[in-house]
């Protein structure tokens, strides 16, 4: 039976978890601030933090125009107990990737991890 | 007759609308808004303006609503909502099933979009009613929450629609 594009994306979500132990939580939302997928823990509101996320990147992408630094890579925010990790998804920035770690990730390497997640993803909008 | 000249004509919109719309298009275009945000927002509007009713002692009388269908309670509310505020120009519930209804919203009507009213240039929608309006509802209503369905509003043309549907 053909899979949900929701089951997909979930499924792109574990996938990438599960490549790096230090992935505590991941997320798809649209560019709008919607969730369309998540793996957050249960205190988390997700409706916030998927508005907050899209935020963030819209943020970053209009300071990074602003200030002629070329196109966004990712927001990187960083907590005294890890990171929040935000890239754009698909060709024309349907949606954002949002990663949360603890503060021992190997950043290059989660960079990769989230780079290929989101190609995966992006195939599904 | 300049776009925007008709525009506040045709939408009769007052000082507070053009300030509104065009604030929230200000914050959507910088970034700092979007439909989730907006959502997120409405709501904590809905407990300020309920606040706001109870002081000036015009919340709608629950008697009026005695004796009313879901729908009908429904649409009185709605009606009063917009009858302090007058966001919506023109607009309709109508039953989308058991206990569902859709919020039908006459875009070109509306005097509070941030895009139509305001000109943000931005994807995607802005929209602060449908959650205002459940908030608000569920706020005023004795018995009954008003569950929004859609995550904002769904454009289909001209109307601007979002479901809701009513738990007992």
């Amino acid at each position: 039976m053909p899979q949900s594009t929701a089951d997909l994306l979930q499924n792109a979500l574990k996938s990438l978890e599960t490549s790096m132990p230090d992935i505590e939580a991941t997320a798809v939302v649209s560019a709008d601030g919607l969730v369309i997928a998540s793996r957050l823990p249960a205190d988390v509101e997700e409706d916030r933090i998927g508005a907050m996320s899209a935020a963030l990147l819209s943020l970053g992408e209009r300071t990074v125009s602003e200030l002629n630094k070329g196109d966004i890579l990712q927001v990187i925010i960083k907590g005294t107990a890890g990171y929040t990790v935000l890239m754009n998804v698909g060709k024309t920035a349907e949606a954002v990737l949002g990663c949360m770690t603890n503060e021992k990730v190997k950043l290059g390497l989660l960079f990769l991890e989230m780079k290929r997640a989101a190609e995966e993803i992006g195939q599904y909008f | 007759m300049s776009n925007f000249k008709t525009k506040v004509i045709q939408r009769d919109l007052n000082p507070y609308h053009s300030f509104l719309a065009s604030f929230f298009a200000g914050l959507g275009e910088m970034g700092l808004l979007n439909q989730g945000s907006v959502n997120i927002v409405s709501k904590r509007a809905a407990d300020y303006l309920f606040s706001y009713m109870e002081v000036k002692n015009i919340l709608p009388e629950q008697k009026e609503m005695e004796g009313k269908t879901d729908e009908e309670r429904i649409e009185y509310l709605v009606e009063h909502i917009n009858g302090i505020l007058s966001l919506l120009g023109r607009y309709q519930i109508k039953s989308a099933g058991t206990d569902k209804w859709s919020f039908l919203i006459e875009g070109n009507l509306c005097r509070i979009c941030p895009k139509g009213v305001g000109g943000a240039e931005v994807n995607g929608t802005l929209c602060p009613i449908p959650s205002f309006i459940e908030n608000l509802v569920n706020l005023m209503m004795e018995s009954g929450r008003l569950q929004l369905l859609t995550k904002g509003i769904i454009k289909e043309g001209p109307i601007c629609r979002s479901e809701f549907r009513l738990i007992s």
